[in-house]
């Protein structure tokens, strides 16, 4: 298949886990990829990465603008970035709270809006946004993480709504627990690693971790110019978790 | 990929189910389309039972 042939897509976070099992993926099926990261020592193979912090616009505005000079604009965008908080609703202070806020949602409307001229000019444009599990199921010690999800679900519709008539489609992919490096982190800062490896796979009806592949194949299936009719979707790639009591 | 597996798509000779079995095909998996249109690899009603039990059987021993 090369339904990504003559494509340019933009993953940011793409220099790991899943967004650079992403990155690879659109790369592999023919797509141009750039890859915006905070470090993008290991941005996949293939693809051309840009440093960038998605919580300061003049970097978001000057990535972007060179990712699409050099790739020849933009036509998918991947807003992957994102980071974790562990806690229930007192344990992380005001400013953590602005700081992952920032990350996992005003970074994907700085990130849009300054791809969004260049999506207007694509035949096939489309964005698509990391959601979670957790915007639909309360999970505890997630609450500021749930807060930041549950607003991506909101962002995407709107997104959706404010740019059908343009003709770019606007998507989500809502991952359960993934084996990813981020996921490591949070395990090792646990107090029994192991303990809590067990709790985040028996929370999986399949029994096991969503591999970052698994996710990535979704995106790109809802990125492709085949999925032409598919806007305001939030995909669940969970395992089950949202939806069944077994 | 898929070069070792095998679907069945009900209603497979038109619309939805024609396009799902030619994306199938393209994509290498081998595909039995069960119809009652003319054409399909395996001529079946599935509000027959029977009929449907006879198309799986042989699949199931042989390939």
């Amino acid at each position: 298949m090369s339904e990504f042939q003559g494509l340019v897509a933009l993953v940011t976070g793409g220099a790991s886990g899943i967004g650079a099992a992403t990155a690879a993926m659109l790369q592999q099926r023919g797509a141009r990829v750039a890859v915006l990261d905070l470090d993008v020592t290991s941005a996949p193979a293939g693809t051309v990465a840009f440093g960038c912090d998605v919580t300061d616009a003049a970097s978001v505005d000057r990535a972007v603008a060179e990712a699409a000079a050099q790739l020849g604009g933009i036509d998918i965008v991947v807003n992957n970035a994102g980071i974790g908080a562990a806690g229930d609703v007192s344990e992380n202070d005001d400013t953590e709270w602005a700081r992952v806020l920032d990350v996992n949602v005003t970074g994907i409307a700085r990130v849009s809006r300054a791809a969004l001229p260049h999506l207007r000019q694509s035949a096939h444009p489309v964005i698509i946004n990391m959601c979670s599990a957790v915007a639909y199921v309360g999970v505890r010690q997630r609450a500021l993480y749930s807060a930041s999800k549950g607003a991506v679900l909101a962002l995407t519709l709107a997104m959706a709504a404010d740019h059908v008539a343009d003709g770019i489609r606007v998507n989500a992919v809502a991952p359960g627990t993934a084996d990813t490096p981020w996921v490591g982190r949070l395990l090792d800062s646990a107090p029994d690693p192991a303990a809590a490896a067990e709790a985040l796979r028996a929370r999986q009806p399949l029994g096991r971790l969503v591999t970052a592949d698994e996710i990535a194949h979704t995106v790109a299936s809802l990125a492709s110019p085949l999925a032409a009719s598919t806007t305001a979707s939030i995909v669940r790639v969970d395992g089950g978790m949202t939806s069944l009591r077994v | 990929m898929s070069a070792s597996r095998t679907a069945v798509v009900t209603g497979g000779m038109s619309g939805f189910g024609a396009g799902m079995a030619a994306r199938l095909a393209a994509d290498g998996v081998r595909v039995i389309t069960l119809d009652i249109a003319e054409g399909a690899d395996l001529a079946v009603d599935v509000t027959d039972e029977a009929a449907v039990h006879a198309a799986a059987r042989p699949r199931r021993a042989g390939w």
